[in-house]
């Protein structure tokens, strides 16, 4: 297979096929958290993405040009999880000195994404499938996009249950799981999309 | 506060899974099983009651503007010792369980049981609220697995459960089952809830 | 500022304890690893190829052959019995690792799935022997075609990335080891 089609496959997949919610579970904790409104959905979504890729390419570079070279390779999660944190609260700087209406917007999810599993796993899974640097960027965003496609159309679906007729038991976060099933059910059909 | 009440706490009244709602995304991918539960929970629990123990030792060492980035130190090495005695002794469970072992560092169970407890109390306060959230957290995930394992195997623990005729409900042990078995768990438990609450009432 | 620093100090203590603890068991349980690894590579070869007393690898060109892992040659008392070749494939949740052995008569002698990382319940049903003995006393004188294996339902691309692993298998046999079974 050309290269190409093998960066698009990647990009289908971490999308559509293995969506990172309703596939792989990374990122359910903001998933059932930031998903009442459309509005911070997509907030949240843009956060996630903006991070995700970053974080894909510096792990990636750590690995490959720190870790490996020192044979330290066990300490790729202690290693990941403070370049995310670092990184995380530097993105956060940055963006309330330069743009202010864009920290608006963001500001209060970015502490957040450091404990999202979304980012760490796909820091881990980019070198466990042995990406080269351009897949790992894109298999980062792919997977960003695809938690915010997920997250967006979840909170679509909960604006609507607001008024929805719903059994008192069910209230809450037991019909946000239901509905997460059915979503990812009509993910499974994503399945067969590549050969 | 008593040894008891600490455990109890952390498996019926604050329950991890079934109560705070915490830790989602092990608790979701792992349980097509009912002993990668079990896997899952005992990793867990010797994460949380290390990490406890070390952040209550250290509890006025570590400054407090920089806690969060040690204790997740902390936790990373502990995720770490673990998988790697994991892959060392139990290599077919460290496969089962997979990228869930080094996401254990972002469980939200465990920094939180750090930043609103083991920061708090005493060393052997907080072990023993690391093993009971970890029991807790373990007993939720081995009861999902096995609900799982039996709709979507007809077997628990790997045992077949009925008779050659059954047809396994294979959506039980794909991502949708996931989702369902929990919603419909914590709907059960809230009709529970409910009952005893008006039986309280009347009483 | 020298609060700073000592926070800071602090902090880089706690990581450099850290870091040593993970060096520590990184050493003990090294060991036990690969040893693990090593075990289970030798059963997983003599699974697919049995009736032999040892393994002898076999050199070859990682570039002409992207997908070959590993080549062995099984021999009894010297004289070659056969082929176990660790050929990897692009499963539907990841990298997919299958040790293909071939006897002296060209027959697949067992295949088996070393790795996976496949969707639980169904694409993993690759591992039940109902599916993987299906390869077994296939002739490899030509490419396995997919149809000839009845595939896992719900799992149409684990089993034919079985299949593909397979067959690279059967394709470096044929190219580097076929007719070298007589010297």
């Amino acid at each position: 297979m050309d290269y190409l089609g093998k960066i698009f496959i990647i990009l289908l997949s971490s999308i559509l096929i293995n969506n990172f919610i309703l596939s792989r579970f990374l990122g359910i904790c903001p998933f059932l958290g930031v998903s009442q409104k459309i509005s911070t959905a997509v907030g949240m979504g843009a956060a996630v993405t903006f991070v995700m890729a970053l974080a894909s390419v510096i792990t990636y570079l750590a690995h490959y040009f720190l870790l490996e070279p020192l044979g330290m390779e066990y300490m790729q999660t202690l290693a990941f999880i403070l370049i995310i944190a670092a990184l995380v609260q530097f993105v956060e700087m940055v963006i309330q000195k330069t743009s202010p209406s864009l920290y608006q917007a963001l500001g209060v999810y970015l502490p957040l994404i450091t404990t999202n599993c979304a980012v760490l796993g796909v820091a881990i899974l980019n070198i466990n499938e042995k990406y080269d640097l351009f897949q790992t960027l894109i298999n980062g965003i792919g997977g960003a996009l695809g938690f915010t496609l997920a997250i967006v159309l979840f909170a679509g679906i909960r604006e609507r249950l607001e008024t929805a007729d719903i059994p008192e038991p069910f209230k809450g976060f037991p019909i946000a799981m239901i509905t997460a099933g059915l979503m990812s059910v009509a993910f499974l059909g994503f399945q067969g999309l590549i050969k | 506060m008593k040894v008891k009440d600490i455990l109890v706490n952390g498996i019926v009244r604050e329950n991890p899974t079934f109560r705070l709602v915490l830790g989602m995304c092990p608790t979701l991918a792992v349980t097509t099983a009912a002993i990668n539960g079990v896997a899952m929970g005992a990793a867990v629990i010797f994460v949380l009651a290390a990490s406890n123990l070390v952040i209550s030792l250290l509890r006025n060492f570590i400054p407090d503007k920089v806690r969060i980035p040690a204790f997740v130190v902390i936790i990373a090495a502990f995720v770490t010792i673990v998988g790697m005695l994991m892959e060392a002794f139990v290599p077919e469970l460290f496969e089962a369980l997979g990228l869930f072992i080094p996401l254990i560092v972002v469980n939200c169970i465990i920094l939180a049981r750090a930043e609103s407890f083991a920061s708090k109390n005493n060393p052997f306060y907080s072990l023993i609220d690391g093993i009971g959230m970890g029991l807790g957290f373990t007993i939720a995930l081995t009861i999902l697995g096995a609900i799982r394992e039996l709709l979507g195997a007809g077997s628990i623990f790997g045992m077949p459960v009925f008779g050659q005729g059954f047809e396994p409900a294979v959506i039980m042990i794909l991502p949708p089952g996931a989702f369902i078995t929990l919603g419909t768990l914590l709907a059960l438990l809230n009709k529970l809830d409910e009952k005893r609450q008006k039986q309280a009432r009347q009483a | 500022m020298p609060e700073t620093l000592k926070m800071g100090l602090k902090l880089l203590l706690i990581t450099a304890v850290a870091t040593f603890a993970l060096a520590l068991t990184h050493m003990i349980t090294k060991e036990p690893i690969q040893i693990q690894a090593a075990k289970a590579d030798d059963m997983a070869r003599a699974s697919v190829l049995d009736n032999v007393d040892e393994f002898v690898p076999v050199e070859f060109s990682e570039k002409e052959h992207p997908n070959i892992l590993e080549a062995h040659e099984g021999r009894i008392n010297g004289d070659t019995k056969g082929y176990t070749l660790k050929t990897t494939n692009r499963g539907y949740g990841g990298e997919l690792i299958v040790i293909v052995g071939i006897d002296s008569n060209g027959k697949v002698s067992g295949i088996q799935i070393a790795q996976h990382s496949e969707t639980p319940g169904l694409g993993s049903k690759v591992l039940e022997p109902k599916f993987y003995e299906q390869y077994k006393g296939m002739t490899a004188d030509d490419s396995i075609e997919d149809d000839s294996i009845s595939g896992i339902t719900g799992a149409t691309v684990s089993s034919k990335a079985v299949t593909g692993a397979v067959n690279y298998a059967i394709d470096f046999y044929l190219t580097e080891l076929a007719g070298g079974d007589n010297q």
